[in-house]
């Protein structure tokens, strides 16, 4: 499962890179809006705006599998939302786990043109670009390349990883996976008599591997006896 | 059980063989001896129609007759009118496609309920006859006609039809000499052609058939022996003409045809009161739009005859007999807004004339009339709100009187049926009995007066309920929370006061202790409840509230077989209106229930006695799309969802302080926050989540209220862990695509809105019943699907199947993953503290495996126990064996080895080797002989043992509870463990060391004195 999930990750990688240099029509922008208006305004809360925009890699065909596989996908464009994180709206978010609406955001994938949200959101809180995380995004896709959501998420920085704390955005891809089967034990063939008949699974060489080592044996021994007694 | 002393040694070897042998017996759900005491179970027939219930012999030479009818919910069967038991019951309906597979009903529920809808709207009409001196019943319902034998109720025959049914007869034959009859039955086909067939009644194949394809609306069929009639609507709607086709009943060809009455006489459809059956003047019956006149004409004239109605009639209908042999009279009851009166109609066979004879007195209430015929004698017996009075058609000379005793329960008949006996030998004797329908929809068996039984038959279409625990006194509660409320010292006088009031029951439990200390050795505890409201100590005893769709409440005592404590009328519900309920909630600490509707009805109510405390009557509009119980700043309330998935403001302490999850305008899901803003506090949409485009949401799944986790992991047989994800915020959507049969299964995050897992499945039946359900860290769907593996392209599987999947912190043991950082795990929408190699990816890891099912599954429920010790199982409705299956968890296992022995760690975990059918036990089948129809929902609720769990099945039809135990019951002592005997082996061996202590020292002592120095 994993040497050719890494394969095709890689693939895909490689996929993206050409794609985006080609400034492929497979791209995807991520916006983000609040989802209340800032506290004590009874104002609707501001459009969404421009937050990232990703390439979309081919998807590998699917495989069933017991976990959900993960392409990386690059990430053409990030603007670091004006967010007032140091204001008192924010201060202390981590403290109370209690969710406050006007902390949370919702990113998904916008089309400013139409106003209107192309595909389904996803809620996060305004911590995610606090200092000292870097965004990931990450798309589900369904698999005709729907979007299925599009997730921000802060990440640490590693100190000892990079040197660079400015906003590193990364992504992923992530496509739906065939369900599981039935897996059904092996169809009963019957003779035309009607008994069953047992199929030979083992191939020639797993059969008669002791018949030719066998005959090598004695091929070799054989010929070095002649030698020396010429 | 024991041998007797002089058995011979190989007896006694066989016994012990014998007895190892069965040892080894596998557990089953349910033993004997617990049938009917674990269990209870009211077997329904749904609310008889007024059309079709009747009393009938079902063989020619026995006087005994059986009650008949075929109710609004679709079931036919018999009753014995002695005793009110059910003796046959079948399904009368029988869905198109199920008639053209031939492979009986195994449709979904749903798309029941959707073919109802349908049929409502097109005016299906139920329809039930029986043949005078024939050994069947004849139904219909839909598009079909069945044939049931009437003492066993199987089937004889069915026709499917291609059109509705309009109606249906039984003619009398005479070409082949008297007693046998065939069976006329009336249908509206799709092109609005009219057919009328006329089917042997042996076997159901088509004697004649008349066609005529017209605009006309074919209403009903009628004969008098020599011909056969058919009314029909002829015109456009509001201004109809009565059109009577003759036909004849050797060939079916058409005779004659007649409009009757003046140019646009009948208004619509239900203004045609009554097309008379088989009596030997057949007569059409029927009244103008505002209820003033009576137009009535006897079939193959076409003379029309006017009566007047008395003044504010609202409802007309007509009474007669369908009897050849009888009396051409009828009775016209007519209901005015308080009451009721009768007036008797002669038909004058010569002439064709028709008279009143004489006119009933009105009287107060709906009243109920019914018709009995016995030879050519007619009676009439009217039921009141208190007598029963018996007519002859002839005069208006009561022939008997009764006053009507009900017992404690005032009722009052809406409509019924009886039999009239004349006593022999003595004159003017007569027994009456008669079945009523009474306004609290219960099925009343009335004799001569007197309430013989009665069959609470409006439990059936169950819509909404819960369990509710019995409420304590409610004095305590009050107490305890003032003495919380007020300063110390106050409440330690409360206290002390209150235990010196309390001291006046001590010398009454001092007198129940012998009682109990009995009671307790002689293991009848559980039972010590019966009869009271009171809670037991094991918690299974406890109330369901249960609210039908016809309006009606029902309090049940779980623990006394399902005993109606007590049942109310919440909202009179006009009739083809169904109760939307659309959230129930019990609040334990007060003992209320409070039913939220979809018309912005609200019904709260005392759980024990069932007394009314606030009700807001349903408005005209429905207005709420679903029901949320959200946590708010002011404890739990059951929050009301408009429509497009709206809320509104609310004032901050009643704001939930969860996401709640609706479904928008567009089927899409929405996750919904309050933001406060003041001293109310606004919705705000955080998330939406809506299917790609051709998905349909089918079915979604949330874990239960109460779902207790004993342990967060999974222990492995290396003594690895592997740690469950336990998210509270899941829940799991399936949407299938109708044109590619793709079904997938969608797991969210109800707080940010995330996909958290899709997996598809294809070659999925989207016409067949979908369903998930959810518990724990593990969901299971079932789907009908038919596909060629992916593994082997040649290999293709069909049927129904079940797909359960784990969810895991991680793929590996002994790992938590970025899941297992207590800050990472706390919320969804918060950063990841720990920088993951996998690129911020926060996802459990999921299982899953697939398994094919031996049967369809529906109403799929998780059994839940308090702790979460106790093993699950999913509760699942079986609609084909009519039966409720417990399929253990151990078995829906996604971890279970494939293609292999599990090794002795697997074993040890409890692991058995995949297989990839999962036969329906029969022990595992928790209703085990019993037959239960139409369960349409199942509940569950922990008891305080833990290794029970309470289970409540309701719906379409009948009513089940039991008690189920997954890991058996571990924690109760069986019935077969005896109190006395463990008392009296104790009792014994304390005897023998008593009298033996003596013996054992003095003999220790003169070991001493004797030892050899």
């Amino acid at each position: 499962m994993r040497l050719p999930t890494l394969i095709s990750a890689l693939l895909a990688s490689s996929a993206t890179t050409t794609l985006a240099s080609a400034a492929s029509a497979r791209t995807v922008a991520i916006y983000i809006q609040p989802v209340a208006a800032s506290p004590g305004s009874t104002e609707a809360p501001p459009p969404p705006s421009f937050l990232a925009e990703l390439a979309l890699p081919d998807l590998p065909s699917p495989t069933e599998g017991e976990g959900d596989a993960t392409i990386p996908c690059e990430v053409l464009a990030y603007e670091a939302p004006d967010l007032d994180l140091d204001a008192g709206a924010y201060a202390d978010a981590g403290a109370d786990q209690q969710q406050q609406p006007h902390q949370l955001f919702r990113t998904g994938v916008y089309d400013p043109a139409a106003r209107r949200w192309l595909s389904p959101t996803t809620a996060a809180s305004a911590r995610n670009f606090a200092k000292g995380y870097a965004p990931r995004f990450e798309l589900g896709l369904d698999g005709d390349g729907h979007v299925l959501g599009a997730t921000v998420r802060g990440v640490a920085i590693d100190a000892g990883y990079t040197r660079d704390f400015g906003p590193r955005a990364a992504a992923v891809v992530r496509a739906a996976r065939p369900g599981p089967q039935p897996v059904l034990g092996k169809p009963v063939v019957l003779s035309p008599e009607g008994r069953k008949v047992v199929v030979e699974e083992r191939t020639f060489l797993q059969k008669y591997w002791w018949a030719l080592a066998i005959g090598a044996f004695l091929l070799l021994s054989g010929g070095g006896g002649e030698q020396s007694s010429s | 059980m024991r041998p007797p002393h002089n058995a011979p040694l190989t007896r006694l070897l066989t016994t012990a063989l014998a007895l190892l042998a069965h040892l080894p017996r596998p557990a089953q759900a349910v033993f004997r001896d617990e049938v009917g005491h674990t269990d209870y179970h009211h077997q329904l027939l749904g609310l008889p129609l007024r059309e079709t219930t009747f009393f009938h012999r079902p063989r020619r030479d026995d006087r005994a007759s059986l009650l008949y009818t075929l109710s609004d919910v679709g079931v036919v069967g018999a009753v014995n009118p002695g005793s009110g038991e059910v003796v046959w019951r079948q399904d009368a309906y029988l869905s198109p496609s199920s008639l053209l597979g031939g492979g009986g009903g195994a449709k979904g529920e749903e798309e029941r309920e959707e073919e109802e809808e349908e049929g409502k709207e097109a005016g299906w009409g139920r329809f039930l006859r029986a043949g005078e001196g024939e050994g069947w019943v004849v139904s219909a319902f839909g598009r079909a006609v069945h044939a049931w034998d009437a003492v066993s109720g199987r089937s004889r025959f069915w026709v499917p039809l291609d059109g509705v049914v309009r109606d249906l007869e039984v003619m009398e034959m005479t070409e082949s000499g008297p007693g046998r009859k065939d069976v006329l039955v009336l249908v509206e086909e799709r092109g609005g052609a009219s057919v009328l067939k006329r089917l042997s009644a042996e076997d159901g194949c088509v004697v004649w058939e008349w066609r005529e394809l017209t605009r006309d609306l074919p209403l009903q069929v009628s004969t008098n022996v020599e011909k056969v009639f058919v009314v029909s609507l002829k015109g456009a709607p509001g201004a109809y003409n009565l059109k009577v086709s003759v036909l004849d009943t050797l060939t079916g060809r058409k005779l004659d045809e007649m409009v009757v009455g003046a140019k646009a006489d009948v208004h619509g459809k239900e203004d045609v009161m009554f097309v008379g059956a088989n009596s030997a003047a057949p007569i059409v019956a029927w009244t103008d739009d505002a209820r003033t006149t009576l137009r009535v004409n006897v079939l193959g004239t076409k003379a029309r005859q006017e009566f007047a109605l008395p003044a504010d009639t609202v409802a007309v209908e007509i009474h007669a007999p369908h009897l050849v042999q009888s009396d051409p009279h009828f009775l016209v009851h007519s209901r005015t807004a308080t009451g009721h009166r009768g007036e008797v109609f002669h038909v004058d066979l010569k002439t064709n004339a028709v008279s009143k004879a004489y006119a009933l007195p009105l009287l107060p209430g709906p009243g109920a009339f019914s018709t009995s015929s016995n030879g050519a004698n007619v009676y009439f017996t009217r039921i009141t709100d208190d007598e029963v009075i018996l007519l002859s058609s002839q005069s208006h000379g009561v022939l008997a009187r009764w006053p009507l005793k009900t017992g404690d329960s005032k009722a009052s008949a809406v409509h019924a049926v009886s039999e009239v006996i004349k006593r022999a030998g003595a004159e003017d004797s007569y027994a009456v009995r008669a079945a009523a329908v009474t306004d609290a929809d219960d099925w009343m068996l009335i004799r001569n007066g007197e309430a013989a039984w009665t069959r609470p038959e409006g439990m059936t279409g169950g819509v909404a309920a819960t369990f509710a625990e019995i409420p304590e006194s409610e004095d305590l509660a009050r107490s305890l929370e003032q003495e919380a409320h007020s300063n110390p010292l106050e409440a330690y006088i409360h206290r002390v006061k209150r235990h010196i009031h309390d001291l006046q029951y001590l010398p009454a439990w001092l007198n129940a202790i012998p009682a109990r200390v009995m009671s307790s050795i002689l293991g009848t505890d559980v039972r010590s409840t019966a009869g009271k409201l009171e809670r037991d100590s094991f918690g299974f005893h406890k109330l369901v509230v249960l609210a039908t769709r016809r309006g009606m409440l029902y309090g049940l005592d779980v623990a006394n077989n399902g005993r109606i404590v007590w049942k109310k009328r919440a909202f009179p519900i006009p009739k083809g209106r169904n109760w939307d309920v659309k959230g129930i909630q019990a609040h334990d600490s007060t003992g209320q229930v409070t039913i939220l509707g979809s018309n912005d009805d609200v019904i709260v109510l005392q759980s024990d006695t069932g007394d009314i405390i606030e009700a807001k009557a349903p408005s005209r509009d429905a207005t709420t799309q679903a029901t949320a119980l959200v946590d708010t700043s002011s404890g739990q309330h059951l929050i009301r969802i408009g429509r497009g998935g709206k809320i509104g403001e609310l004032p901050v302490d009643r704001a939930p302080r969860q996401t709640v999850v609706t479904r928008g305008a567009e089927g899409e899901l929405k996750g919904i926050v309050f933001v406060p803003n003041g001293n109310s506090s606004y919705e705000s949409v955080s998330w939406t989540f809506s299917p790609p485009k051709g998905q349909r949401i089918v079915h979604i799944a949330t874990r239960p209220a109460h779902d207790a986790v004993a342990s967060i992991g999974r222990v492995l047989g290396d003594r690895r862990v592997k740690y469950k994800y336990l998210n509270p915020n899941t829940l799991v959507l399936a949407a299938i695509n109708d044109e590619t049969h793709v079904l997938t299964v969608y797991l969210l995050d109800t707080v940010s809105g995330q996909v958290l897992s899709a997996a598809k499945h294809d070659g999925v039946d989207s016409t067949k019943p979908i369903e998930c359900a959810m518990a724990e860290n593990w969901f299971v769907c079932t789907f009908f699907g038919q596909y060629a593996l992916h593994d082997n392209s040649a290999q293709a599987v069909k049927g129904y199947q079940m797909v359960v999947s784990d969810l895991y912190e991680s793929d590996e043991p002994n790992n938590r993953g970025p899941l297992g950082s207590a800050a990472t795990a706390s919320s969804s929408l918060e950063p990841l503290d720990v920088p993951t190699a996998d690129g911020g990816v926060v996802r459990p890891a999921v299982v899953s495996q697939a398994y094919i099912l031996s049967a369809p599954v529906s109403a799929l429920q998780v059994t839940t126990t308090r702790q979460g010790i106790t093993a699950r199982q999913v509760l699942a409705y079986l609609p084909e064996a009519h039966g409720i299956a417990g399929l253990p968890r151990v078995v829906l296992e996604p971890r279970r080895p494939v293609g292999r022995d599990p090794t002795a760690a697997e074993a040890e975990e409890g692991l058995l080797r995949y297989q990839p059918a999962v036969e329906i036990d029969p022990k595992s089948v928790v209703t085990h002989e019993r037959d239960v129809l139409g369960v349409r929902r199942i509940v569950t609720a922990p008891a305080v043992v833990e290794s029970t769990c309470l289970v409540f099945a309701y719906g379409l039809v009948d009513i089940f509870g039991t008690r189920v135990a997954p890991s058996f019951l571990f924690d109760i002592l069986g019935k077969g463990f005896s109190k006395a005997t463990l008392v009296g082996t104790v009792l014994a061996l304390l005897g023998g060391v008593l009298l033996l202590a003596p013996v054992v020292r003095r003999k220790q002592i003169n070991m001493r004195w004797q030892a050899p120095m």
